[in-house]
């Protein structure tokens, strides 16, 4: 069976239906819009906004491309290169490269799994306010002229408030973060959405290639950011509050902060990368005329890279003085990562060989990825064998690489995807010719500009100077790349402009313009905000058959949910190996809250950024009063039981199911934490066996007793929590427990915030007071979250949002409890043995 | 123009050498690390080529390579060919990066400079010449093999003279060990290679390595001179 | 139809990151007592045999997954999407003993500190 087409057409209600769930769906007009919180609308407002950003990141490589055409430039001053090159690559890296992936994720995935949005539209727009405020943030520095100026990677001791004592590197840390704070939403959402929520029957292995990779991704970001957002509090609180983290003289060391970056940093290149191999494995069998080869490979292919990534980021560390046997881990690391690239670039051949390929316009912006990533990729093995990385390390050989691997290898596959997805978007073909040319602009600009940087890199010349003095033989080789820089700029114009005549001119097309398989092209194009009127079922011949083929059932609702009821937006969650559906998932409504919350956000951020802390604090107080308030919106005042949802099926609502989205979104926060915890613990441990300076004068006398009544109150507090659960569920009262739970958890706060006080050496003139500092704070937030989870519980229980049937929220917080309760056990465990470790130092070489 | 592009091509031409360049080596470990570049460079440009035919022939000769199953097209290219690529290389490497380490020689010790970078300049010092120091101009004497240890009073800069040997970071708080050997005598330039705030471009140094039997007296001079300068 | 794959437990998706995360594990374990032996200067042989009985035993544990994976239920009886997480896991597997090999097993030759 194939498709959905099993019942006998129905008269054509397609119409009838469509306006029912337009009204359901819609976004309303005017400001209404800022209350958006559907895919389709978030999913291409983030696409535009990061290619705004995109452009102006590109104005500023311009800027560079500028000053370094000829020697001795005046065009720009040392302070303004350092400026614009920082920000060229922060903008590029963090506002373009991230958002732009995290953007085709957000308006692609539920299309291509075949459901109508992701599990948490509001997180959504959450996440795309917090990204645009912080992006503008680090905008307005720049046209400010106090811009971060110390290199996108913001090496300490250069970024410390000693070396850059101004706002530049303050603006970067809490800006960057900010964004962060989107990508990390952005990622949970998405994993919980591909593993629950695809249309019925379309099991693990018969999901499209490309709800893999982004599975994968998302969960990359949710370890890849978490080391990085550490470090970012870190260095701001080093610098804001004189905490020593980084600062060698009072035992921090600034190779930690490297560490903590390149944990982000290294995993970050595939995390840009893996969505774009996703694109190019969904269009080149398309292209091929024949399903994917070696799907099975492919996604061993995905799972080996992502882990790999992780595990090789010292080798942006091999000049650092690490030992050579050290160095050699992460070298043959680096080196393999080659080969499960090179197992998906010879199934995409494979795919193309075994088919009939036809050549159109994404298919030559696929050749133009294979040149270029081919390329980076050889230069990548180049720099990952140590002896090579000693010369070429921090040259334009790495800047090179770099560019082809990151700016190439996304350049490329993205515009390919962007004429392939554009008839979607827009329902209108490209204009050919103008779009060839484009093409060609770019690809020779790109790689006259780059390609001559590896020898330029060769010829000595470092990365990050504003300038040079002629002698040194780079002369021609800069001039050259700057003019190819021109070509290429006037490439991407074209392809604006192509856009634009496109959007005037450009031919309607009808659905599914390639004879693609997958879903997106199964609906009406432009997609409509319910994206499906009813939902596909997936058998076994439905990779084969053309998705447009399908669009017309499927629109007079023969599919699931084909019927509007009570006005709610409904989708289907499915079990997360075999795609069955076992659940209804009612989405919230379009709502302001989003845009108040990261307002709020960025009230926080802000009043960080100009140190005035009682605000700081009073916007983190209405941060944390509209979640809980987003919490008491969500769900249903009563119980239900299992409702149809079509074809003869019935499930029962989300609020009343064991695996709901909230309880795998919980599992994938945890998961972040805990990566945040490992790096702190991972931290600690480093200063005391790396930093100079250790132990400092005084030794650490943590007070056993606090620590022992804190992680007694947490216990507690967990135990009490378990209770009030037991008594929910045999409908008994529950409040008890809860109050009791919150009294034990603010017990251990005043226990730890006590324990702080005493913390010897003074953190602000040791790290080992420091790191003291920052344990304990880790256990006090969360214990501090952990009462917002109790006091949310108690307005829901009051509320009647919770009964013996839907329980998710107690069993979320029993769980946050839990993991409170183990990591403070952790961590004042880590704070107890602190003076013993400080005592074995002495038998130090 | 045309002046322009002669100019041009026997720059590319001339290509390699230069004041900073890695592939014009004046030491062993240069020389060691250039060695390793071309043999990767062929190697590339032959992959390049592979795999960029294969894409033209399965594009534009529709059917070539089908009869190829698809496992054998991943087993092949995706595992046996970097495999065989691989392997190798990263044995070559580590016994080339091994080589290179500063290791203790057994017979008479390896001179020792100290360099201290600061924003934005270097200071070296040499322990075995009386302690004298000179500024932003290191002294080496030909064909002694030399082990610079690396520091930094301030942030991270990175020191670097291409034509001798690969570089090391100057980190606050840590020494780093380089191993620098010049062959011949005469003068190489050094830069720094970390980025480090608003003088890093002009954060040059010159190094010049003088004839064994010169050395000390040449040092000496140098560093009397610079004192002389400072008073 | 509904009930194909239907008997795969969702958590037997852990198993796809089993192999490689004993791939991490060995990463950290290997880099940190070797950077602990350094600053407390081990004697290089034990230093040494120290990595190398790490390194022995991470493999041998990825060995063992291997085998426990392969030896899952397969065929009919598992369905289409048993048997193809059954593949998928298995050379992950595969995949991680090569890795832990060749990244873990050469650079124990080297020079212990320098």
């Amino acid at each position: 069976m194939s498709g959905s087409v099993e019942q006998p057409p129905q008269p054509a209600n397609a119409l009838r239906l469509h306006r029912q769930l337009a009204a359901i769906w819609a976004t309303g007009p005017g400001v209404q819009r800022l209350a958006a919180v559907n895919h389709s609308v978030l999913g291409l407002r983030m696409m535009i906004t990061s290619f705004v950003f995109f452009a102006i990141g590109g104005v500023l490589g311009m800027l560079t491309r500028v000053q370094l055409a000829t020697p001795n430039s005046t065009f720009m001053d040392a302070g303004t290169y350092n400026q614009v090159f920082t920000m060229h690559g922060s903008m590029m890296l963090f506002l373009f490269a991230i958002p732009m992936v995290e953007s085709v994720a957000v308006y692609l995935t539920p299309k291509i799994l075949g459901t109508r949005d992701f599990a948490f539209p509001r997180l959504t727009a959450y996440g795309y306010w917090c990204y645009l405020f912080g992006a503008t943030i680090l905008t307005v520095s720049l046209l400010a002229g106090v811009a971060p100026d110390s290199g996108w990677f913001m090496y300490t001791p250069l970024s410390s408030n000693v070396f850059t004592p101004g706002i530049n590197a303050d603006v970067w840390l809490l800006g960057v973060t900010f964004v962060e704070i989107s990508a990390l939403s952005l990622a949970m959402e998405i994993v919980v959405s591909v593993l629950k929520m695809r249309a019925p029957g379309m099991s693990l292995d018969r999901m499209p290639i490309f709800g893999w990779y982004i599975l994968v991704t998302a969960l990359m970001m949710i370890v890849a950011f978490p080391p990085l957002i550490l470090g970012s509090i870190l260095l701001e609180v080093e610098r804001a509050f004189g905490l020593p983290f980084f600062d060698p003289a009072r035992g921090g060391d600034p190779l930690l902060w490297q560490h903590l970056f390149w944990l982000f940093g290294h995993p970050d290149v595939y995390i840009i990368f893996l969505p774009m191999a996703a694109v190019l494995s969904t269009i080149i069998p398309v292209f091929a005329g024949r399903p994917l080869v070696g799907y099975r490979a492919i996604v061993v292919a995905i799972v080996a890279l992502a882990f790999l990534s992780f595990g090789i980021w010292v080798h942006h560390m091999f000049t650092v003085g690490i030992p050579h046997l050290a160095l050699a881990f992460f070298s043959a690391g680096s080196a393999i990562v080659a080969v499960p690239t090179a197992v998906q670039i010879f199934a995409w051949l494979a795919t193309l060989s075994h088919g009939r390929p036809r050549w159109d316009l994404p298919m030559l912006y696929v050749f133009g990825f294979f040149f270029v990533f081919v390329a980076g990729g050889l230069t990548g093995v180049m720099l990952a064998m140590v002896p090579f990385d000693w010369q070429a390390h921090d040259t334009y050989f790495v800047v090179a690489h770099m560019h082809y691997v990151v700016a190439g290898a996304l350049a490329f596959p993205m515009l390919a995807a962007l004429y392939y997805w554009l008839p979607l978007l827009t329902g209108r073909s490209t204009v050919q010719r103008l779009s060839t040319v484009a093409f060609w602009l770019v690809f020779v600009g790109f790689n006259m500009t780059f390609f001559l940087m590896h020898l330029t890199g060769l010829l000595g010349m470092p990365r990050r100077i504003y300038t040079y003095t002629g002698y040194e033989s780079w002369n021609w080789l800069n001039l050259l790349s700057s003019v190819g820089s021109f070509i290429m700029t006037i490439g991407f114009a074209l392809v604006v402009i192509d856009l634009v005549v496109q959007l005037r001119y450009g031919r309607r097309v009808r659905r599914d313009p390639w004879r693609a398989t997958t879903f997106e092209w199964a609906m009406p194009i432009p997609p409509q905000p319910y994206a499906f009127a009813s939902i596909p079922h997936v058998g076994a011949g439905t990779d084969r058959t053309e998705a447009g083929r399908i669009a017309l059932s499927l629109a007079r609702g023969e599919g699931y949910l084909g019927a509007a009821r009570n006005g709610w937006q409904e989708t289907l969650g499915v079990h997360m190996v075999s795609g069955k559906p076992d659940q209804l998932i009612v989405l919230p409504q379009p709502t302001y809250l989003p845009l108040w919350t990261a307002l709020a956000t960025a009230v926080a951020v802000l009043a960080l950024l100009f140190k005035l802390y009682p605000v700081a604090i009073v916007a983190t107080v209405v941060i944390a009063g509209l979640f809980v308030l987003a919490a008491q919106r969500s769900g249903h005042a009563r119980d239900y039981g299992p409702l149809p949802v079509g074809r003869g099926v019935s499930v029962p609502p989300h609020t009343e199911v064991a695996e709901a989205p909230p309880w795998l979104a919980l599992i994938c926060v945890l998961v972040a934490d805990g990566t945040l915890f490992a790096s702190l613990l991972f931290g600690t441990f480093y200063l005391w066996i790396a930093a100079p300076n250790w132990p400092g004068g005084v030794s650490p006398d943590p007070s056993r007793l606090l620590a022992l009544g804190a992680v007694a109150a947490l216990a507690v507090g967990a135990v009490a929590s378990r209770l009030s659960l037991r008594a929910l569920a045999a409908a008994g009262g529950a409040q008890g427990w809860i109050v009791l739970a919150m009294l034990a958890l603010a017990g251990s706060i005043a226990a730890l915030v006590g324990m702080m006080g005493g913390v010897t050496p003074d953190p602000r003139t040791h790290a080992l007071g420091a790191t003291a500092v920052a344990l304990l704070c880790f256990v006090v937030v969360h214990a501090g979250i952990g009462l917002l989870f109790l006091v949310s519980n108690l307005l829901r229980l009051a509320g009647g949002r919770v009964s013996p049937r839907r329980l998710v929220d107690f069993r979320l917080t029993r769980l946050w409890l839990d993991y409170t309760t183990v990591t403070g056990v952790l961590a004042l465990a880590l704070v107890l043995a602190l003076p013993a470790l400080v005592s074995v130092l002495g038998a130090r070489a | 123009m045309r002046a322009a592009i002669q100019t041009s091509g026997a720059a590319l031409l001339a290509g390699c050498s230069g004041p900073f360049s890695t592939l014009a080596p004046g030491g062993a470990a240069a020389d060691s690390i250039a060695s390793l570049w071309w043999i990767m460079l062929a190697g590339a440009v032959v992959l390049f080529a592979l795999v960029m035919g294969l894409f033209g022939l399965v594009v534009w000769r529709p059917g070539w390579g089908s009869r190829v199953s698809p496992a054998r097209w991943i087993v092949l290219g995706g595992l046996v060919l970097p495999g065989i690529v691989l392997l190798p290389l990263i044995a070559y490497a580590l016994v080339a990066g091994e080589r290179l380490l500063p290791l203790p020689s057994f017979g008479s010790a390896v001179p020792r400079v100290e360099a201290e970078g600061r924003q934005w300049s270097w200071t070296f010092r040499y322990p075995g010449q009386g302690g004298v120091t000179t500024s932003n101009v290191l002294h080496l004497a030909a064909g002694t093999p030399v082990d610079i240890d690396v520091t930094s009073k301030d942030v991270i800069h990175a020191f670097w003279v291409p034509t001798l040997a690969g570089k090391i970071d100057a980190v606050p708080g840590r020494t780093n060990r380089l191993r620098v050997q010049a062959d011949r005598p005469g003068q190489y330039e050094g830069q720094c290679n970390e980025f480090c705030g608003l003088g890093h471009a002009t954060m040059r140094f010159v190094v010049l390595v003088h004839r064994p039997e010169d050395y000390a007296a040449a040092l000496a001079r140098a560093a009397a001179a610079e004192g002389a300068g400072k008073k | 139809m509904n009930a194909r794959g239907h008997s795969v437990p969702a958590r037997r998706l852990w198993w796809l990151a089993a192999g490689f995360t004993v791939w991490c594990n060995a990463l950290v374990l290997l880099y940190a007592l070797h950077a602990i032996g350094c600053v407390f200067a081990w004697p290089a042989g034990a230093l040494r045999w120290t990595l190398v009985v790490v390194f022995v035993a991470h493999l041998v544990a990825v060995g063992w997954l291997w085998r426990k994976a392969a030896s899952a239920e397969r065929g009919a009886a598992a369905g289409d999407t048993g048997n193809f997480l059954q593949v998928v896991i298995e050379w992950t597997m595969i995949a991680a003993f090569a890795a832990t090999l060749v990244t873990f097993g050469p650079p124990l030759w080297l020079t212990a500190c320098l």
